[in-house]
């Protein structure tokens, strides 16, 4: 891993289309600007986990149904 | 945008899959979902298909035509949250064969607690689909602030109400 250190508005090149700047810091965050093509992916990579944990624990969901005579909401026992 | 999952213009082409909710089912293998990357975290499984239990419920089922015990209850993300907005990476739309919006078909997938209350949507990874041609992605979003785990119960009743009240039939038990 690459370790850089970098002042408030100063900034570092990746390749040839990534440009990453230090915007600002408060407190224990700090904010980065990226400049990148729409055609890099840029995500937080604690959203990845968070997706692979929920798809997981999708498939444990009950099956639900809906009494419409008094538009409840109800598991299905089966 | 309220797309259906059907593609046009081809017969129906059926086939039975065993599945671990439903048991044996029969679908159209046209409707057939290809996601070329999985999805996070089940991976191992590329064809889906979408499953209604009932008429008029907002709940849909993304079955694995694969593995009969993946499957995991989405919503239609548009008709479930009115102003979600997200951009999409070129990447995923190349990949999906997009050039139409009105190919675009947005699911969120839900967690649902035995306490179904509780049960949740993520905003964050919408699953993508590209109506006309079968081909899906979950993407997960990036810089667009949008939540993993939204409560939306209350949400999910509104949409059965509404589109009861859409088809004026009488409710029934």
């Amino acid at each position: 891993m690459l370790v850089l250190s970098r002042k408030i508005n100063e900034t570092i090149v990746i390749g040839d289309d990534v440009r990453v700047t230090l915007l600002g810091i408060e407190g224990d965050k700090i904010k980065l600007g990226i400049d990148a093509p729409r055609s890099t992916r840029i995500f937080r990579e604690e959203l990845l986990e968070a997706t692979r944990s929920t798809n997981r624990q999708a498939l444990d969901a009950p099956l639900v149904t809906f009494d419409l005579s008094r538009f409840e909401a109800l598991p299905r026992q089966d | 945008m309220r797309a259906g999952a059907h593609r046009a213009g081809r017969e129906d082409d059926p086939m039975q899959i065993e599945t671990l909710r439903f048991g044996r089912v029969e679908i159209d293998a046209h409707k057939i979902l290809t996601f070329d990357q999985g999805l996070p975290g089940l991976e191992s499984s590329r064809r889906f298909t979408l499953l209604h239990l009932e008429a008029g419920n907002p709940i849909l089922w993304l079955q694995s035509v694969d593995a009969p015990e993946i499957c995991l209850p989405v919503v239609d993300s548009f008709a479930a949250v009115p102003d979600y907005v997200f951009d999409l990476f070129d990447e995923d739309v190349a990949a999906l064969g997009l050039d139409s919006p009105a190919d675009l078909y947005v699911l969120s997938v839900l967690v649902i607690p035995q306490e179904i209350q509780g049960m949740t949507a993520n905003l964050a990874a919408p699953v993508v689909i590209n109506m006309r041609t079968g081909q899906a992605r979950q993407v997960v979003l990036g810089g667009q602030e949008h939540p993993v785990r939204l409560p939306i119960f209350r949400r999910i009743c509104e949409m059965m109400k509404e589109d009861e009240r859409d088809a004026g039939a009488k409710p029934e038990n």
